[in-house]
């Protein structure tokens, strides 16, 4: 039998018995949109997890506190474990940032920018370790012993807004990039508390010329971290200390210790508190963590294909009984087929491509929805999320594309595989027999 | 076709008693009887749907009612169409596409136009105008005559038919008795089973069916 009129036959019956085709191609659609969404969904969160998150330093962060009499003894701790293990890329002490307010911040905003607030950010010496020169993305490093440059994030929102906390829709991102050569006054200030509030007290500025840009998505966050060279800093700190009486002074010693690889996060942290079991008052925190998104990851997986699998079983189920129905419905059909010579190769041929032609009209519409759905996730979100999460490339996930055409494919065949036997072994002459009363 | 000592029997129940019975070609045939008498029986059997108990059918002298089930299936694909009462059309095909079905498995005609063939048939029915109608737009007759149509799609020798006008007026009757006496002219066989005497004068040969025994009635009426 040429392929034209299988095609033939096959077009026309499904045509003729389109509700029942519908009814069924819905339930296994929903099912399917179901596992490719939420498999597309953790796929794409996963790969920018992988991408982005798991190379930023802030997941690979583990801070340990303590009072400023132990700080002998805990870096001398720390420098020991981090020999025998190697999963401990670097320590540092966090050095003393500070708050900063760029004056003119109006000239580099864009528009629509919201001018009565001034930019804050934090500032980090070079030397932190927290960012290095792997994430530059533009213009060049700080050369040792340099004086008044800095170096911005790539883009940066004003106000400090965290990506990850907040999804404020309403930021505008600065491009450091353009910033690149300009010269920007900042200022900093001392602080006093005034009952139970800390208010700015003095006001110093300090300018530096923007010679790079660095990867700041990368690392994990958004907000307008500046990165200057360390002997600035400490000029900086050391004048805020000197006009500011006892509240920058800090009693406290903290520690980043950079580890190599999130998954090697644990294991450390537990090497830590071991070491702050045995100082008074020490404390161990993970700074940042995959946590909610991979948890959020894991639970879309595996919902999604419970549900998905579930629907599939019913619909298997369904399908298999108005199949029975349907072929019952068709001994005429068939019986004509059989008495004018067609053999049961051609009868499968007939009706196998009738579940095939819906199961794959299903499946590519499934797809196309899915897919659909992806492209309307992606845009909603470069519309209305913050930049970290526009980061996120939404997909479909390919072994979930196969996972649902198996599924699509086993639920057909069985649901169909009755059907189909009955139709076999029906008989022209019993087929056909007209009874008279 | 030849019928030899043919008996059919459902347990104890003979459908079909010692029925011999040559089919001579550009002949047209009515078997009469009573319900129940076996007719649909024999036919079947002369169709290679059905198997008899004891006898052979033989079709160009080679014994052909012990075939396989496939080899049967291309015996009535190439040398037996079919004509029911109820015309058994498919639904959802158009007239001509009906008309196609028997065609689209036949190899013989893999490079031919069978959609050509098809209106060609349906046009010498008298049915030009009607083609791309479906079965649910056709009258009765029309149905029937698109079944004829069906049943003569791969030219086959033999035209078995099972009270085709049963459900058709007495105008339409006549109209299907001319088409398939006018097949029977063209060199093939016309085996017509039914109750209608309206039959009687188109047929070259008549019998008659009772209790499983085939009887002569009389020819050339
Ligand atoms: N599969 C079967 N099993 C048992 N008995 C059967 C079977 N098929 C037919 N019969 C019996 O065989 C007898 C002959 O049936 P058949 O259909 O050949 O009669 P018929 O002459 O065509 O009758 P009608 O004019 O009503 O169509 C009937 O008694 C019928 O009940
Ligand atoms: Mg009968």
């Amino acid at each position: 039998m040429e392929q034209k009129y299988r095609w033939l036959l096959v077009r026309r019956n499904l045509r003729a018995k389109r509700r029942t085709w519908l009814k069924n191609m819905l339930l296994m659609l929903v099912a399917c949109v179901l596992i490719l969404v939420t498999g597309g969904l953790a796929y794409s969160i996963d790969l920018f997890m992988t991408d982005y998150l798991l190379g930023a330093p802030w997941l690979r962060d583990l801070r340990v506190d303590a009072f400023i009499e132990d700080k002998d003894r805990v870096l001398e701790a720390l420098n020991g474990l981090a020999e025998e293990n190697s999963h401990i890329k670097d320590i540092f002490e966090q050095n003393p940032g500070a708050t900063c307010e760029v004056a003119d911040a109006e000239k580099y905003g864009k528009m629509g920018f919201d001018m009565s607030d001034p930019w804050y950010g934090y500032i980090v010496p070079e030397s932190d370790g927290y960012l290095d020169d792997r994430y530059l993305s533009g213009g060049r490093w700080i050369e040792r012993g340099e004086r008044n440059v800095g170096l911005l994030p790539e883009y940066f929102t004003m106000n400090l807004t965290g990506d990850m906390q907040d999804w404020n829709t309403r930021l505008t991102y600065v491009d450091g990039e353009k910033l690149i050569g300009e010269r920007i006054s900042l200022r900093y200030y001392t602080y006093r508390i005034m009952g139970d509030e800390l208010v700015k007290d003095r006001e110093f500025t300090y300018e530096f010329d923007v010679i790079g840009t660095y990867h700041n998505l990368k690392a994990g966050q958004d907000s307008g971290t500046v990165i200057f060279p360390d002997d600035d800093i400490r000029e900086m700190t050391e004048n805020v200390e000197r006009n500011t009486e006892g509240i920058t002074k800090d009693l406290g010693v903290h520690y980043h210790v950079m580890v190599d690889a999130v998954e090697n996060m644990e294991s450390v942290k537990q090497q830590l508190l071991e070491i702050a079991r045995d100082i008074s008052n020490a404390r161990v925190t993970p700074v940042g963590g995959p946590g909610s998104l991979e948890i959020l990851s894991d639970l879309l997986k595996s919902v999604g294909i419970v549900i998905g699998i579930a629907l599939f079983v019913i619909e298997g189920l369904i399908l298999a009984t108005t199949f029975y129905h349907q072929i019952h419905d068709r001994t005429k059909e068939i019986g004509v087929y059989k008495a004018v010579g067609y053999r049961n190769h051609h009868i499968i041929s007939i009706v196998s491509g009738e579940i095939m032609a819906a199961g794959i009209i299903t499946f590519a519409l499934s797809v196309m929805i899915s897919g659909g759905f992806m492209l309307c996730l992606s845009m909603i979100l470069k519309w209305k999320a913050t930049l970290l999460l526009t980061q996120i490339q939404f997909a479909l996930s390919g072994s979930h594309l196969l996972l649902g055409l198996v599924l699509s494919a086993t639920v057909m065949v069985l649901g169909s595989a009755g059907g189909l036997i009955q139709a076999l072994r029906l008989e022209a002459k019993e087929a056909l027999v007209v009874r008279r009363k | 076709m030849e019928l030899q000592r043919i008996t059919k029997k459902y347990g104890d129940i003979v459908v079909n008693k010692d029925i011999s019975l040559n089919l001579e070609m550009g002949k047209f045939y009515v078997i009469r009887g009573h319900s129940g008498a076996g007719k649909t029986t024999l036919l079947n059997i002369m169709g290679l749907l059905d198997v008899p108990t004891q006898g052979k059918v033989l079709l160009d002298n080679q014994e052909v009612n012990k075939l396989p089930e496939r080899d049967k299936a291309d015996m009535r694909m190439k040398n037996i169409g079919f004509i029911f009462q109820e015309f058994y059309l498919n639904e959802a095909l158009k007239a001509y596409e009906n008309v196609m079905i028997p065609m689209i498995i036949n190899p013989s005609l893999h490079k031919t136009d069978i959609k050509a063939k098809s209106c060609g048939i349906l046009d010498e029915l008298g049915l030009g105008q009607r083609v791309h109608h479906y079965p649910g737009e056709l009258s009765g007759g029309e149905k029937q005559r698109v079944a004829i149509g069906r049943a003569l799609a791969n030219d086959p020798r033999y035209l078995l038919a099972d009270e085709p006008t049963g459900n058709l007026d007495r105008k339409n009757e006549v109209k299907i008795l001319e088409i398939l006496k006018n097949i029977a002219e063209r060199e093939k066989t016309v085996v017509v089973v039914t109750h209608s005497e309206g039959v009687l004068e188109y047929a070259d040969h008549v019998y008659m069916m009772d209790e499983g025994s085939l009887m002569s009635y009389g020819t050339e009426i």
